[in-house]
């Protein structure tokens, strides 16, 4: 019996469209770099996907915790943790405008704000969520993002779009603090 | 007409499969003509053929040669100056059956030479700005010269041989060809200007205290025989400063002076511990021997700052080390050491788990480090072999962890007030670990670094991830407040970003080093969670175990390439895996997998459209076709709300006639008809081919998890439809559950789809 439904079943299954569908890609939660080597990496990855229904791009940065420690720690010249109860509630301005003076995103020839929602520790990672108002899906978008190259000279941040089903990435660095990519 | 029943249905499902096809060629252009493209054909254009050397079992050939290289050195350490001071005898066997007309001797160190030419293949131009002391560094300071100074290249008799040096290789001329199986010995003196590592960075070097005193790491430190092998003939690719080392076997008989205030250890055997230990030191290490559950202090942090606030000794001691069938030599020497030791029973052996470290290293490095060492070679030899060396040391070295033979650097450094972070706690237990796993691959497993990243780095990543976790079991008061290890690497999902990033910056793991993008990602986090990924889900831990060891042990001390590897993992469990060779090592593809459809179908007497259609099609009278049994899509035209859920023999009477004619009593009672069926179709956009692990959750809340091997992909790379047939309905159907396969997207892995939650929103709020 039951091999008669499975012959008819493939048989139906050829009858299906074999279509195949472009891969979306699930948010990068987490990268790593080269701690084990003679070298620690510095390095931060974000990813950005336009959200048609909220109207914006939604980023999520991940940054090495000590480094970003250090870099804000600069900036207000006192020790910053984030690694204790309460500390990203505490210093979410800072963070806020740290981020604002380190990201300028155009988006279409427009340069538009960005909003700090908030952030969470993972493992050794802070994770920011930022958004970035734009009412159509861009075409163009031009990121200058210099979070802690003030403080090392091997900084990379590289940022992962995913807009209009295309996948492309912005790297920066001291060489190139400015990157473009079109749609 | 039984007879004419089977006749029928299988003309059926010729013609339909051949009517598919007509149907399919009229819509679409004819596909493109092409080799065997099918993801499951053998690895036999990028595999070497099978040899005499090497044999299609992944084991040694008839015919397996090594050649080796025995050392006899003479070291001095002007601590003053940051020099060393080198004298060495090389005995070189020829074992292969080629005539050698030349030798290829490696001087890494001249890889930092005023005239080396490795700054020059950086390609990231002018940095806009830089700190002072790097801009000082790269354009006002006389480039640092740090390349070896040969002064002597002789043979046997004191006769200077004619030697030629091209950047960090040397070919030295030997009087007549070495025939197989002779020897030739000669001597090489020099000297260098050892570098300060934890400013320019490098694998070897001294660490500057604010005191004055020094500890130094020293590696590379001698010029070094290269490999000759039936795979490369010399490998003499030149040391550019990322690609390791390829070093054959030998003996090490190394006598190194120092300033006689100094703690100094290295790979060996200590000789001489009588002449160079004080009769307390030596009494602690007796009893370090002794003690199999904690570490006993053999120089003690207050003995180490006494030493450290003094001007530092003038007098010398030389401390004589011996070391059998290693590759490498390495030590570490400063007045500013702590030391401790414990004993680990491996298999038969007492091997002794060893720290040596600054103060700067307390109060972590006391409490962890042997410790560390200690779950290591513990771990690493259930996974391979048992450790076949006396110890295995830890150093602590600021900012770096690098491997030698039975001793290694590693980072994790406290604050100065002593207090530390998890991420500092974690990071040095896991790269001690690691580091120290080191001593099996490619220590011993003596693979090729400069070619083959991965072989060493790789498969001692996955190896450190099962040693972390079996860390967290020792000891749960390290990971206080965590289930289990917060291991970095070796989980499936944690390779996701990786596997899903951009293709321009991916490279295949079968690349070399060097030529690599994300090079941690490249040749440490994927081949280590691969491995892991087919351990946990492909092979099952009992098969990946047993081949595992296999590779080990057939490869302990000699030179597998990637092929032994890959051969050794099939040849030892019957498990085809040229997919996952080609999928994960040669291609940059990743697992997406996703549940397209579900469809539910019912048993009906009534004959359905399709068949319906197709009896029109071909002019085939009804009445012609017996009595099947039908099966009827829930939703379509021939679906009706009575047939669910009713067992197949109660609706279609010939089946059950067919029941009672065919089965006896006894089983049909034993029968349990399925009452649902379903049809999955599963999507791949991902390359990747792997297993569908698929979850179903039943109305009544139970669940029942079903693996299909990979090899369901064989035919569809793109799509494949399952058939379930159930006595319960079906209300949830997730693929991955349990996120072992790194699918990049999971988004479409569950039906009916899950609301995704929306941190953005939720932060919002």
């Amino acid at each position: 019996m039951n091999k008669i439904l499975i012959a008819l079943l493939t048989l139906g299954s050829l009858f299906l469209n074999a279509t195949v569908l472009e891969p979306g890609v699930e948010e990068l939660r987490f990268r790593e770099s080269v701690p084990q080597t003679a070298h620690k990496y510095y390095l931060s990855v974000s990813n950005v996907k336009y959200n048609a229904k909220v109207g914006a791009l939604q980023m999520t940065s991940r940054f090495f915790i000590d480094d970003l420690e250090k870099a804000l720690s600069a900036r207000v010249e006192k020790e910053i943790v984030f690694t204790q109860e309460g500390s990203l509630e505490r210093y979410k301005s800072l963070i806020n405008d740290y981020f604002n003076a380190k990201l300028r995103v155009k988006v279409d020839g427009e340069i538009i704000p960005i909003s700090y929602l908030g952030s969470e520790l993972e493992n050794d990672q802070i994770v920011l969520y930022i958004e970035i108002n734009v009412e159509q899906e861009p075409s163009e978008i031009e990121m200058r993002f210099t979070a802690l190259l003030e403080l090392f000279e091997e900084q990379k941040n590289m940022v992962h779009l995913k807009v209009k089903a295309q996948r492309k990435t912005l790297l920066m660095d001291v060489t190139k603090k400015i990157d473009l990519v079109k749609f | 007409m039984k007879a004419f029943k089977l006749l029928f249905v299988s003309m059926l499902m010729v013609s339909f499969a051949g009517f598919a096809q007509t149907a399919e060629s009229e819509e679409e252009p004819k596909a493109e003509e092409h080799y065997n493209i099918n993801k499951f054909r053998q690895l036999y254009q990028e595999f070497s053929t099978p040899n005499q050397y090497r044999s299609a079992s992944g084991a040694p050939g008839p015919n397996y040669y090594q050649q080796r290289a025995d050392y006899q050195m003479e070291i001095r350490l002007d601590d003053e100056n940051h020099h060393i001071y080198g004298y060495e005898t090389i005995t070189y066997t020829n074992n292969s059956p080629d005539v050698l007309d030349y030798l290829w001797v490696q001087l890494d160190q001249n890889k930092r030479a005023k005239d080396s030419k490795s700054p020059l293949i950086e390609g990231s131009g002018v940095s806009p700005f830089m700190q002072p002391q790097g801009f000082a560094g790269e354009y006002m300071k006389e480039p640092f010269d740090g390349g070896f100074n040969i002064t002597k290249v002789l043979d046997s008799k004191g006769n200077p041989l004619k030697y030629m040096i091209n950047q960090t290789m040397m070919r030295v001329e030997m009087p007549e060809s070495l025939e197989p199986g002779k020897k030739f010995e000669f001597d090489i003196e020099w000297d260098y200007n050892i570098n300060n590592h934890v400013e320019g960075r490098g694998r070897s070097g001294y660490e500057q205290f604010p005191d004055g005193h020094r500890a130094y790491v020293i590696a590379q430190f001698y010029p070094r025989m290269c490999v000759y092998n039936d795979v490369e003939g010399w490998q003499n690719s030149q040391f550019w400063g990322r690609d390791e080392f390829a070093l054959p076997f030998g003996t090490f008989e190394v006598n190194i002076t120092v300033p006689e205030d100094h703690w100094l250890d290295g790979t060996g055997k200590l000789t001489n511990r009588k002449d160079v230990y004080t009769s307390t030191e030596l009494k602690r290490y007796e009893q370090a021997q002794k003690s199999f559950d904690k570490p006993v202090v053999i120089r003690t942090q207050e003995e180490a700052e006494k030493l450290a606030m003094m001007p530092g000794a003038t007098k010398t001691k030389t401390w004589k080390l011996k070391a059998d069938y290693v590759r490498d030599f390495g030590w570490t020497s400063s007045r500013r050491y702590i030391a401790d030791a414990m004993a680990v029973k491996v298999g038969e052996n007492d091997v002794m788990a060893v720290s040596i470290y600054a103060p700067e290293g307390n109060p972590l490095w006391e409490q962890w480090s042997t410790r560390a060492v200690a779950q290591t070679l513990k771990s690493f030899s259930r996974m391979t072999f048992d450790y076949p060396y006396h110890k295995a040391i830890s150093v602590h070295a600021k900012n770096q962890g690098m491997e030698y033979p039975m001793i290694c650097w590693n980072y994790g450094r406290p604050e100065p007030d002593g207090s530390y972070s998890d991420r500092v706690k974690f990071g040095m237990i896991s790269v001690i670990i690691h580091e120290i796993g080191h001593n099996y691959f490619p220590m011993i497993v003596n693979s090729d670094e400069r070619q083959w990243t991965w072989m060493d780095e790789g498969l001692t990543t996955f190896t450190q991830y099962v040693a972390e976790q079996d860390f967290g079991t020792t000891y749960p008061e390290a990971i206080e407040g965590l289930d289990a290890y917060p291991s970095r690497r070796g989980p499936a999902a944690k390779i996701v970003p990786y596997m899903a990033g951009d293709q321009n910056y991916i490279a295949p793991i079968m690349s070399k080093g060097l030529n690599t993008y994300q090079f941690g990602s490249n040749a440490y986090g994927k081949p280590g969670t691969a491995l892991n990924i087919l351990r946990e889900t492909v092979m099952g831990r009992e098969l990946f175990d047993y081949s595992f060891r296999t590779y080990a042990q057939r490869w302990m001390f000699k030179h597998p390439t990637p092929e032994d590897f890959f051969r050794t993992m099939e040849d030892a469990s019957a498990m085809d895996l040229d997919w996952f060779w080609r999928g994960w090592f040669y291609t940059t593809q990743y697992v997406d997998m996703g549940v397209k459809s579900v469809d539910k179908y019912y048993v009906s007497s009534e004959m359905n459209q399709e068949i319906k259609d197709y009896l029109e099609s071909r002019n085939i009278p009804k009445d012609r076709v017996p009595q099947l049994v039908y099966m009827v899509k829930e939703g379509s035209e021939d679906y009706k709300e009575d047939l669910k859920g009713k067992a197949p023999s109660e609706v279609v009477g010939e089946l059950k006639d067919y029941m009672e004619n065919n089965f006896t009593a006894e089983q049909r009672a034993a029968i349990k008809e399925p009452k649902f069926f379903y049809q999955i179709t599963v999507e791949k956009p991902g390359g990747l081919v792997m297993p569908i692990i698929i979850e179903y959750t039943y109305a009544d809340g139970t669940t029942e998890k079903v693996t299909h091997p990979a090899e369901i992909w064989r035919l569809n790379d793109k799509e494949v439809s399952l058939a379930k047939a159930t006595q319960k309905e079906i209300v949830g159907i997730v693929i991955d559950p349990k996120l072992e396969t790194a699918d990049i997207d999971t988004s479409n892995n569950s039906w009916p789809q899950e609301p995704k939650v929306d941190k953005f929103e939720e932060l919002k709020k």
